[in-house]
């Protein structure tokens, strides 16, 4: 399999999942189909021995996880501040998703890009955090922490949030807002 | 009901307005830099020259020619040649926020609110100085232009960021309320040491919406104080308190220590009309020397910005988080006794400013209780 294969493969198997991620990390679908498209062309233009599809993929997600926390807080970062308090009572349930789903996303980009990203890998991804740690070469403790400011800044926008999984049961909290 | 969060990011993620990946243009964007990767391997010596090159194209001045300078450590300066002796004249056509433009505030009431202030101290290099920008945007407007942020020295505009604020939002009115990071550049902007740095001393920071081609701009912020000391941020890590200054009446701030990691804080805006809080520091105060160990404007910005909406008179409640790590190198704090101030900038609307150039309100209070390290 050549470089032109791997990449057709990855686009039609993996692109929407690879653009669904640069969108939780980034927020903004034009951002995430650049950073998909920087990462993909990045990765492939330079890794000529790469022949799965699969440990490409891993590779572009990492260099999407690189280049969101070291360049793309450097271009601009938007976020909105006064919707993210919308009111909850909506009547209409497909008004209510969409107002839901983008609340989320505005809740997301309040938080610091580091932090943002644990939770979009711990939330999203479902990695532990050893394994976030790993990726963003972070201490546990760091990644425990940040996930738990991460959470706690989410909570101010959409209200209390659910427990993580039980392996996360040791988060701790650090701050609240009355 | 608590959120799943796992579902809601799923979701969301589910219904993002994505698009595809065009496999065509990438393999182009592929096969291009294979080949520049395969003629720089053969150039040798005109390839590392081809990168130097862009690389001074890219990095408007000195930015990125000097090396990491922590907040805490000692700034020593630059080479005298690489500062400028002379900054930008004024330039009375210059349009609003380029380079020379004599700062003025819009004559009418504008429609849209800017407010700029400080973001945490630099860590990549003197010269970039990462800065916050909010903008509020009424129901039905539009925002088409890209907002600047400018340093001005004496009502001159003198250093400019990289590029203009531009908010994707052109085809969607308002209400917004938006935040936005950038870094800008401490260097000239134009005159004959135009990419050199700015010479320390004291200059005033604004988001200026340009107007119709003219010096008038649609929108100018509050002016945020900026003191530039060794070529960056003056720091306060290490400076006893008298480095803070002193509190607006306007801004009232009510602050106790909770525990070891959390604070209360209650601001009261007392201006007449609606303002924005655009940044909130925390400083840790060693009680036995008097000096500032722990500054929260050197934290990694881990914990984002904090940013809000404040009405006239009515109270707003947060609880900051505190981290005894030292403002040095975010080493944890020796055992002892610390005092807490914060430190509130809030930018007040056009319509509280007045005649003239208004600058953003400062709410200063010592926390009751202290921080104890085991």
């Amino acid at each position: 399999m050549d470089w032109q294969d791997v990449l057709d493969t990855l686009v039609r198997d993996r692109g929407p999942a690879l653009l669904r991620y640069g969108y939780l990390l980034t927020g903004d679908p034009g951002d995430a189909q650049e950073l998909v498209q920087d990462a993909l062309v990045s990765v492939l233009a330079r890794k000529a021995r790469l022949r799965e599809p699969a440990a490409v993929e891993g590779y572009v997600r990492q260099t999407m996880l690189s280049s969101y926390i070291d360049g793309y807080r450097r271009r601009r970062r938007w976020l909105g501040l006064r919707h993210l308090v919308a009111s909850p009572e909506v009547s209409d349930d497909h008004r209510h998703g969409v107002d839901a789903r983008r609340d989320v996303v505005a809740a997301l980009a309040v938080l610091a890009p580091r932090v943002r990203a644990c939770v979009v890998l711990r939330y999203f991804e479902d990695l532990t955090v050893a394994e976030i740690a790993d990726r963003l070469q972070l201490s546990d403790g760091t990644v425990k922490r940040y996930l738990s400011d991460g959470v706690h800044g989410l909570e101010r926008v959409l209200g209390p949030v659910e427990p993580a999984a039980p392996t996360e049961s040791h988060l701790i909290t650090t701050r609240s807002t009355r | 009901m608590s959120l799943d969060l796992y579902a809601a990011l799923r979701d969301a993620a589910e219904h993002a307005p994505v698009g595809t990946l065009e496999p065509t243009a990438l393999g182009r964007r592929i096969r291009r830099r294979r080949a520049t990767q395969t003629a720089v391997r053969s150039a040798g010596g005109v390839g590392l020259a081809g990168v130097i090159a862009l690389t001074a194209t890219q990095t408007p001045g000195l930015l990125g020619r000097f090396p990491w300078s922590a907040a805490g450590g000692t700034v020593t300066g630059l080479p005298a040649d690489e500062v400028a002796s002379e900054l930008p004249a004024a330039d009375p056509a210059a349009a609003a926020g380029a380079c020379g433009w004599i700062v003025e505030p819009p004559a009418d009431a504008p429609e849209i609110e800017l407010g700029v202030s400080l973001d945490t101290y630099q860590q990549r290099s003197y010269l970039a100085l990462p800065v916050s920008l909010t903008v509020h945007v009424p129901d039905g407007v539009t925002l088409q232009d890209p907002v600047d942020v400018v340093v001005a020295k004496d009502g001159v505009v003198v250093a400019r960021a990289y590029e203009g604020h531009d908010l994707a939002v052109a085809d969607d009115p308002g209400p917004h309320s938006m935040g936005s990071w950038s870094e800008m550049a401490l260097t000239t902007c134009g005159g004959p040491d135009a990419t050199k740095a700015l010479p320390d001393g004291k200059y005033t920071m604004y988001g200026v919406l340009p107007g119709a081609d003219g010096p008038e701009p649609a929108a100018l912020s509050p002016g945020q104080p900026l003191v530039v000391a060794g070529n960056a941020r003056e720091s306060w890590c290490g400076a006893g308190t008298s480095v803070i200054p002193r509190g607006d009446d306007r801004v009232q701030l009510d602050v106790s220590v909770l525990d070891d990691v959390s604070m209360s804080l209650w601001l009261v805006w007392k201006g007449d009309a609606e303002a924005s809080m655009v940044s909130e520091r925390t400083l840790l105060v060693d009680d036995e020397t008097g000096r500032i160990v722990g500054d929260s404007d050197t934290w990694d910005s881990a914990l984002g910005r904090t940013t809000a909406d404040l009405d006239p008179s009515s109270p707003l409640a947060l609880t900051p988080t505190i981290r005894t790590t030292s403002c040095v190198d975010d080493a944890p704090l020796p055992a002892g006794t610390y005092r807490v101030y914060s430190v509130v900038t809030v930018a007040p609307t056009w319509s509280d400013a007045g005649e003239g150039l208004s600058t953003n309100a400062t709410g200063v209070a010592e926390a009751t209780g202290t921080v104890t390290v085991p």
